[in-house]
């Protein structure tokens, strides 16, 4: 019982509070005395005011999903979306492999290639979000802000496959124009203000 | 006699049985939808009365700790999410603070506030589903609705936060991955204003209950000698008659700083386990009221670093990663090899919703650890229902099962 010495003597006063639960009625005459207590003081009557009020507030928050949707948050995680620069249109992924290297569920798979001038050029780029469990890493250790999550959560499918390719998550060229692309704001998105923190790299050495 | 099962003599457990001592076996379970998940049950019943319990589990096993020593540190947090995924904020603060320990790290006091509230919510919502499933498998349909909703909003709460409702991967070694977001206070204070509410709209529609009293009282008493024994914890261990929390214990976090007290009981039994989560429920709403204020004292401080600054183990900001050259460098190498947290082992208890979670980590100075072992409340509750079911009655088995609070994703890992 050495073990349980720990449990005993202890001054328990402050951190907890003893819960006032009276003692069951044992005798059979005690039993029959709960009972008429608890039929005139009408403790079914109780229940069943509380669920009228309930009722009669009128206060419905049922949705009527497909008719109805409830609004999605800017930090939602559902189906990616490839995001391009707001200067030039271009894309804005390098190809570097850090959202494959990390995914947990390995579901992402990037082929990169020379492009015409030599550079690095991202050749096939596919999700299997049948797979994907969008816990977001890939858009937290993106450096480039490129992959992020969207607000598409419909992706009911035949089949457990299910691949999505760069072309389908990048952001039409037209919607960056027009200033529609939105920057995600859940995980690995730059904190807001946070450029106030930043300090100029000293010029003079 | 052995029987040899084979396509022509196929294999009767229960006749066996039957021919034996006269007691039937019935499998509650694995898809009974009160057995919370996967949980199979084997009983041997003499009529009505449980002779004896064996639970069977395994069910919904995924090697998490086998897992873990072939992933990076960082790697493991969405897996945690899927131990006990009612609360999966919770697990990935247990593997948090671990890692921390073990490499020594200092979270910032913003973070801590952000993590205290978001454990809270965490606690909120298990306790609250807890009541919900409870109460729906005893019969009261009324409660399972009412206090869905309410865990409604808590989630709507959490998916503004991180984005996700159940598995939320809400917190990183090291801090948190983002601020709140900017309504984030004002919805936690709109339900906390309602949650004493209705939290007595559950108490009037249970408490003076006869149906639920009976279901109730005296069923399942677990003594102290049994509880400490079958290394219950969390409000099993507190129904019990041991006043006993981790956060009270070791505080972890800034649970010293905040004022709550613990309720304990010592009757033993599903009533008063009941009482514990209603009466926690309460104290978590103090705490959140009181992290509330700190999280605005944080900010009034301008206090605004989320993550600790450990370029060894933890990447830089986001800016920092995309204007700055070693930030970046070390980002890259930190995603693509992981963190190498020194030699060493740790144990790291915290207090989950259902007990003692506890994360060992032993680590050989390599990317990858090299021995995880979890130590999941539910896992422990649920062995106990090898001794405590025999004796009682059918219908019991479903309020006991209730009670113990068991999480499948958190007994098979
Ligand atoms: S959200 Fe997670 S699982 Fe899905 S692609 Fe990104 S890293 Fe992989
Ligand atoms: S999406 Fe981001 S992390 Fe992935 S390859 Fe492109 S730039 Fe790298």
């Amino acid at each position: 019982m050495s073990k349980q010495e720990m449990f005993k003597d202890r001054n328990i006063s402050e951190d907890y509070f003893f819960l006032d639960i009276e003692d069951y009625p044992t005798t059979p005459w005690e039993k029959f005395k709960r009972v008429v207590k608890r039929s005139l003081k009408g403790e079914l009557f109780v229940g069943l005011w509380v669920v009228l009020r309930e009722m009669i507030k009128f206060d419905i928050h049922t949705v009527q999903y497909p008719e109805e949707k409830l609004p999605i948050g800017p930090r939602y995680r559902a189906v990616h979306e490839m995001k391009r620069l707001w200067e030039s249109g271009t894309e804005r992924c390098i190809g570097c492999g850090l959202c494959e290297k990390i995914c947990i569920s390995k579901c992402i798979r990037i082929e990169t290639r020379y492009d015409e001038n030599q550079r690095k050029e991202v050749g096939e780029y596919s999700i299997n979000l049948g797979r994907c469990i969008y816990c977001g890493y890939c858009a937290e250790v993106c450096p480039e802000l490129a992959i992020t999550h969207g607000g598409e959560y419909e992706n009911a499918s035949e089949q457990r496959e299910h691949f999505i390719l760069y072309e389908d998550m990048l952001t039409p060229i037209d919607d960056v124009l027009n200033k529609k692309q939105r920057e995600f704001q859940g995980f690995g998105a730059i904190t807001p203000h946070e450029d106030e923190r930043l300090k100029k790299t000293p010029l003079a050495y | 006699m052995a029987q040899q099962p084979n396509r022509l003599r196929p294999f009767f457990e229960n006749i066996s049985y039957e021919r034996e001592d006269n007691e039937l076996v019935v499998n509650f379970g694995p898809q009974h939808p009160s057995a919370h998940g996967q949980l199979r049950l084997m009983l041997h019943l003499q009529q009505e009365q449980i002779v004896k319990a064996h639970p069977d589990i395994g069910y919904l096993h995924r090697g998490m700790e086998k897992m873990a020593e072939n992933m990076i540190y960082n790697e493991f947090m969405p897996t945690t999410d899927r131990m006990d995924y009612i609360a999966s904020s919770s697990n990935n603060y247990g593997f948090a603070l671990a890692v921390e320990k073990l490499i020594g790290l200092e979270v910032p006091r913003r973070a801590k506030v952000i993590r205290m509230m978001i454990l809270e919510i965490n606690r909120l919502m298990s306790h609250l589903f807890w009541l919900a499933t409870t109460a729906l498998d005893i019969g009261a349909m009324t409660i399972f609705l009412y206090a869905f909703r309410e865990r409604e909003y808590l989630m709507d709460i959490m998916e503004g936060y991180c984005g996700a409702r159940l598995t939320h991967a809400a917190i990183r070694i090291g801090g948190v991955p983002l601020d709140i977001q900017p309504d984030f206070l004002e919805q936690l204070r709109t339900f906390l204003g309602k949650l004493p509410q209705n939290i007595k709209d559950y108490e009037d529609l249970l408490d003076e209950n006869r149906i639920w009293r009976m279901r109730m009282e005296g069923v399942g008493y677990i003594s102290k000698e049994m509880a400490l024994s079958w290394g219950c914890t969390g409000p099993m261990l507190r129904a019990s008659g041991v006043a006993w929390d981790i956060r009270k214990e070791e505080p972890y976090e800034l649970y010293d700083e905040v004022e709550f007290r613990v309720p304990w009981s010592d009757k033993g039994d599903n009533f008063a386990r009941y009482r514990i989560y209603m009466e926690e429920m309460r104290e978590s709403a103090k705490i959140l009221y009181q992290c509330i204020d700190m999280y605005e004292k944080c900010v009034r401080d301008g206090e605004t670093e989320l993550m600790a600054h450990a370029p060894k183990y933890i990447s830089a900001p986001k800016l920092d990663i995309m204007t700055q050259n070693y930030s970046l460098m070390q980002h890259f190498v930190l995603v693509t090899q992981g963190m190498r947290p020194p030699v060493g082992e740790v144990y790291v208890p915290t207090e989950s919703p259902k007990g003692e979670l506890g994360y060992y980590i032993n680590s050989q100075g390599g990317p990858y650890p090299y021995r995880l072992k979890l130590r999941a409340p539910s896992f422990w509750h649920t062995g106990i229902l090898t001794d405590l079911l025999p004796g009682h009655y059918i219908p019991d088995v479903v309020s006991i099962i209730g009670t113990t609070n068991i999480v499948f994703g958190e007994v098979d890992r």
